[in-house]
């Protein structure tokens, strides 16, 4: 069995270290990883995709269209702009976030509104959670933390030791911000637990 | 699992393996996907690791190293083997002493490169062996493999990657570092000497033994995995990946070295299988050996281009669309988020000075090639490494001296260093006066701040001779070498101009950090004084995605802004969203007709505005917060002398400047220098000829779209024409600007109104894009009591100033009332003086609350026109059908209302009465959009749109105060300008998708 997690965001939003996170996490606990990402040119304000790839059968480090088992993203815009790499009956976990794209972008289409997004991944999407993490971070005192928060409340549905994930935090965030991390970490967890029906 | 296994990129294991190889030297240049290598070995206190100034100076270093007797390996990614070239195709020939492995890491998809070149096509073409590993676990024992088979067989070993190996990550066993002992050095001339006569004695060898040994080997890097006989798949490298995962059950043949090919076990591979095909990224390289062999494999429908996936692999073979992925969910239309120069950035300054200049500029490879994309829109040309000044002096070959005086080359500072100084050289050897900018922000920004040779860094944090660009190019004999602040727009724009005008080559050294290396921040971040913003969009035009529109309102991100101040400098408070700096300068170093085309680019009714224009910069500090008022004085005293405010005569006029650029423009200019340089089929019907309208004609027939103007009226002009007094405006420069129009092929039809001469769906059918720019040409009606029985003695606003400015005859009686505080009101009132009468303006709120231009209100105070604020009619008093009086009450201001003033509200029993015989309502116009009922066009009051102009329904745009409400002339002809952009990209869009589906 291989899960497959696909991270989507806004170059700088700090995709690459939450998949290293997971990554982390899954070598932790004993299993098979193997993970992609893209640098250079593609991270400058733009639209970036990486993934996550962990299970005793992990291959290649790509995640094919229609394959993935949780979409991951830390924009909306983004969530619906790799909807289609989701399974059928996946499940979409997106922050509650709008980074508004250039003027020039915009000029060639509006940004979708809420309504449209929400209902547009559960066409796709066998659950869609939109977790309010940038705010549960900005309760916590500091906006980087959100994409832990998003992290916690993945956790919630994958099969990966808790403990696992708090080490895999705790060797790769900054020393000075391991603490808080880990509180973000748990309030993550704490809003899937509320608000989701049942882990994958 | 092994304790020792950890997670590590390939890059990552590649860097491992050369280290447990014994590694003693390594070079590169930075290149994604390649960078990490270097940077990860250069972490082994063990390895003697440099960025080099290239990477043919790379591979020549790492030669030299491993034909004294230390392996040695050289990275670089897939174009940079290009550079090296010379030395790799040489070296293969020489062999080498100790152990010697170039890596290239190629880019399918092409992430972030120029091209997707498939290198194996080059081991094959050099003779040299190629290994391709398809796991970060294969990276490592791969890597460390092949400096072993670089010493067995004497030839440098290409090991080559591709991005989603590279970067992709996986577990990785961990080895110890081989003692390796150097090999001692001994001069071999037959070999290390490349005369023709070693040469081909060498070549021979290759050929003879050591190809025919390396294909024997090759057979102990293909691995085969047993599956069902049906299908048998020959694969490599990444492409393994998606085989395997596609086609668990398959046979598969994996090979690990793809040069030379292990033939004899391929051709037993393949005995007996039914169904045999090749999966293989980019070229059909496997492909064609196999059937060289005379091997028969199925074709199979896999693209020569781009990157693979499991989906596509699985796709191709199945020859359908694969039942394992669900069909796509179908998106709406959503805005694309390409990469973008960072808030603040540097290079920002300097391309949108090159687009002021409207430069010809001849780019090159790095963070700054993203200012090729809109808005900023200043690049022409990028091809390679170095190219930008080496094009540049060939263009000028052949450019005119008018195409010279725009020419420019832009490179960043590594990239200068790596490949630009020779051009340079060549420059100024053969007598060529390229302007060179070197865009030094102190890093190798793109590809993860990388040192070089201006950072006074090694790879390794050593301190190093910084290699000084402007001394270089001086001591290379430039004379006009300067060092710019990026930030400051005006001096970078002289400098740059001045460059241009020489007749000799200069170096400009735009100089800043990268910003996201340093994380500067300037000062205060930027906010908007909303109060002052004329929503013009200059600011957006420096494409800094820190300024965002929200609900169609600028607004600074304040998580991005870092304060750099470009946009401030941009900043004019102009209505028409002028670059008033850019015109200011030229007039001052009175180059008008220069000055005239900049105005053009952002309106085209430059002498009507310079009359009219409520000027809202005469701002002391703009809606951004630049005291631009002090600085107009700083540094033009002579324009303030010339064209200084009356009243305030140290203040500069700039509508006064616009005006005397306008009327310049009238005499010099007939309109034919701004026909489109090339015709384009679309043909687009735009409705309404009045200033947003006729705006959007201009900057259509400008890019060569066929435009044809439907006008109601017998005239065009709108409210220019028909809402203007000629007191105001004289219609005499009015026609002569419209005739500029006529002469550029802009089509204009009058006395057509749409909806009733011509149906709005033929419009449809039979143009390409429609653009609604009916304006409010119909008065507001005002819920008055007694007016029912009126039939003299009461009028509208506009319809009354339409009478005048026509020429018709209009009584008005002895005494006027005027309801309102708009223009309309005091043009209305005006007109109604000049016609004898005496003119009383009764106004609802207070004077400092009337939305009228400040000026026309102090004019009809002079002329006479008497003002009652806070005061509304509640009737209208008629003996006969004449009117004879009004009933008016006094206001005072009640609760906030929705844009945050207070609603005024009547205050009890303070009714009165007045005598009049004329009363004028004059409390606002609305649309007239019957005419879209049957359609998908949304509107209410308004035709809604986005901030561009696109309506809700497709192919359908508006502009204008049918869509926007500005109310003035000049916001009107930018909202023009705006739509003509935004048809422009619809029908491009459209153009495209066409071509796509041929």
């Amino acid at each position: 069995m291989v899960t497959n997690i696909i991270l989507v965001g806004v170059g700088g939003q700090g995709s690459v270290l939450a998949g290293q996170i997971i990554a982390r996490a899954a070598v932790l606990a004993g299993v098979a990883v193997a993970t992609s990402e893209v640098h250079g040119m593609a991270q400058r304000g733009g639209s970036v995709f990486s993934t996550v790839r962990y299970g005793k059968d992990v291959l290649s480090p790509t995640v094919p269209e229609g394959a993935a088992d949780v979409l991951l993203a830390f924009e909306k815009l983004e969530a619906l702009r790799y909807l289609n790499y989701l399974k059928a009956d996946g499940l979409a976990l997106v922050n509650d976030q709008r980074i508004v794209p250039s003027v020039e972008s915009l000029k060639l289409a509006p940004y979708p509104d809420d309504k449209t997004i929400e209902e547009t991944l559960r066409r796709r999407a066998r659950e869609v959670l939109i977790v309010p993490a940038l705010e549960i971070a900005q309760q916590l005192g500091n906006p980087a933390l959100t994409n832990t928060v998003m992290l916690g409340a993945l956790s919630h549905f994958l099969d990966l030791p808790k403990d696992r994930w708090l080490q895999a935090i705790t060797e790769l965030v900054p020393p000075k911000t391991v603490e808080l991390n880990l509180l973000a970490f748990d309030e993550g967890l704490k809003w899937a637990k509320r608000c989701a029906r049942a882990p994958l | 699992m092994s304790a020792q296994a950890i997670l590590m990129s390939g890059n990552e294991a590649i860097a491992r393996g050369a280290w447990e190889a014994g590694v003693r030297v390594g070079c590169g240049y930075p290149g994604t996907p390649s960078t990490e290598i270097l940077e990860a070995l250069a972490r082994y206190p063990e390895v003697d690791c440099e960025w080099s100034t290239n990477e043919k100076v790379a591979l020549e270093v790492a030669v030299g190293a491993a034909i004294a007797g230390g392996r040695a390996i050289a990275t670089m990614k897939h174009v940079g083997l290009n550079v090296a070239a010379d030395p790799f195709f040489s070296v293969a020939y020489m062999g080498v002493n100790a152990g010697l492995v170039v890596v290239s890491a190629d880019d399918p998809g092409m992430h972030s490169s120029q091209n997707e070149q498939d290198n194996r096509l080059l081991a094959r073409a050099a003779r040299v062996p190629l290994l391709e590993p398809s796991t970060a676990q294969e990276c490592k024992e791969f890597a460390l493999a092949a400096f072993e088979i670089s010493e067995r067989y004497d030839t440098p070993v290409l090991l080559r990657t591709t991005t989603r190996i590279s970067h992709g990550k996986g577990l990785v066993t961990l080895g110890e570092r081989r003692d390796v002992p150097r090999k001692p050095y001994r001069k071999n001339v037959q070999k290390n000497v490349v005369l023709p006569a070693h040469g081909r004695v060498r070549h021979q060898i290759i050929e003879t033994q050591r190809i025919p040994a390396l294909e024997k080997e090759a057979e102990r890097w293909a691995q085969i995995f047993a599956g069902s006989d049906d299908l048998a798949i020959i694969t490599s490298g990444a492409a393994f990946l998606y085989a395997r995962e596609a086609f668990p059950n398959a046979t598969i043949l994996k090979l690990g070295m793809t040069h030379p090919l292990p033939r004899e076990l391929i051709k037993r591979f393949c005995e007996g299988k039914k169904r045999i095909v090749v999966l293989e990224e980019l070229e059909p390289y496997l492909t064609e050996h196999v059937r060289a062999l005379g091997i028969s494999i199925e074709e199979i429908p896999l693209p020569r281009f781009g990157e693979l996936s499991v989906g596509l692999v699985r796709q191709a073979v199945e020859r359908a669309r694969d039942g394992a992925t669900p069909p796509p969910v179908e998106l709406p239309l959503l805005p694309p988020r390409p990469p973008i120069l960072c808030a603040g950035c540097m290079h920002r300054g300097i391309f949108y000075v090159l687009k002021q200049l409207d430069a010809i500029v001849s780019g090159d490879i790095g963070c700054y090639t993203l200012g090729a994309l809109a808005p900023l829109d200043a690049m022409d040309t990028c091809m390679n490494m170095g190219a930008s000044l080496s094009m540049a002096h060939g263009m000028a070959k052949i450019f005119s001296e008018e195409e010279k005086k725009r020419l420019v080359a832009v490179i960043g500072d590594s990239t200068f260093y790596h490949s630009g100084v020779p051009a340079l050289i060549d420059i100024l050897y053969n007598g060529g006066q390229t302007v060179t900018i070197i865009l030094d922000n102190h890093t190798t920004a793109m590809t993860g701040h990388q040192e070089h040779p201006g950072t006074g860094r090694t790879i390794k944090g050593e301190p190093a001779q910084i290699i000084e660009l402007e001394s270089l190019a001086k001591g290379l004999g430039i004379k006009n070498v300067q060092r710019v602040d990026p930030y400051d727009l005006l001096t970078a724009w002289r400098v740059v101009d001045m460059a241009l005008h020489r007749k000799e080559p200069s170096v400009i050294i735009a100089d800043a950090p990268c910003v996201l290396k340093e994380k500067r921040r300037f000062g205060e971040i930027v906010s908007v004084d909303h109060t002052k913003c004329t929503e013009c969009f200059a600011c957006t035009e420096l494409g800094c995605p820190a300024i965002e529109v929200r609900d169609g309102h600028i607004e600074i991100n304040k998580l991005l802004c870092i304060a750099c101040t470009h946009c401030q400098q941009v900043c004019a408070d102009c209505n028409a969203g002028i670059d008033i700096p850019q015109v200011l300068e030229l007039v001052h170093q009175k180059r008008y007709a220069d000055a005239f085309k900049v105005l053009m680019r952002a309106n085209p009714f430059p002498a009507v505005a310079g009359r009219v224009c409520p000027h809202p910069c005469d701002h002391e500090v703009n809606a951004l917060g630049w005291p631009q008022e002090k600085l107009y004085a700083e540094r033009y005293p002579d324009l303030v002398k010339e064209f200084g405010t009356p009243g305030h005569p140290a203040k500069l006029s700039v509508r006064d400047v616009e005006r005397f650029l306008g009327d310049y423009g009238i005499e010099n200019f007939s309109g034919a220098e701004f026909a489109p340089r090339e015709e384009r089929p679309e043909r687009v019907a735009i409705i309404g000829a009045g200033p947003a309208g006729l705006s959007a004609a201009f900057y259509l027939r400008r890019r060569g779209f066929r435009v044809t103007v439907f006008e109601a009226f017998e005239k065009p002009g709108g409210m220019m024409r028909y809402g203007i007094p000629a007191f105001r405006l004289n219609k005499e420069i009015l026609d002569r600007e419209i005739d500029r129009l006529l002469m550029m092929g802009v089509e204009i039809r009058c006395n057509v109104t749409v909806g009733r001469d011509v149906s709005f769906a033929e419009l449809q059918r039979e143009y390409d894009a429609v653009v609604i720019a009916v304006g409010d040409s119909a008065p507001q009606e005002l819920e008055l009591e007694g007016t029912s029985d009126v039939q003299e003695g009461l009028l509208y606003g506009v319809e009354f100033l339409r009478r005048v400015n026509r020429g018709q005859s209009v009584r008005v009686g002895r005494r006027v009332a005027v309801i309102g505080g708009g223009n309309t009101a005091i043009d209305c009132a005006r007109s109604a003086k000049r016609l004898g009468a005496e003119v009383t303006v009764y106004y609802r709120r207070t004077a400092q609350e009337m939305p009228a231009i400040r000026d026309e209100i102090d004019e009809a105070i002079l002329e006479g026109v008497h003002f009652e604020f806070q005061t509304n009619p509640i009737r209208v008093l008629a003996h006969g059908g004449r009117v004879c009086g009004l009933e008016l009450i006094r206001m005072e201001p009640g609760p906030l209302d929705r844009d945050g003033r207070r609603r005024p509200i009547p205050i009890p029993d303070s009714e009165f009465s007045i005598d009049v015989d004329t009363v004028i309502l004059a409390i606002g116009e609305r649309a007239d959009l019957e005419f879209l009922r049957e359609t998908k066009v949304q509107f209410a009051e308004k035709i809604r749109t986005t901030f561009t102009g696109v309506t809700s329904q497709s192919a359908v745009f508006a502009c204008g105060d049918v869509a926007f409400g500005y109310g003035t002339v000049t916001q009107s002809i930018a909202t023009g300008r705006r739509v003509a952009g935004a048809v422009a990209a619809y029908l491009q869009r459209k153009n495209t998708a066409k071509q796509g589906t041929k």
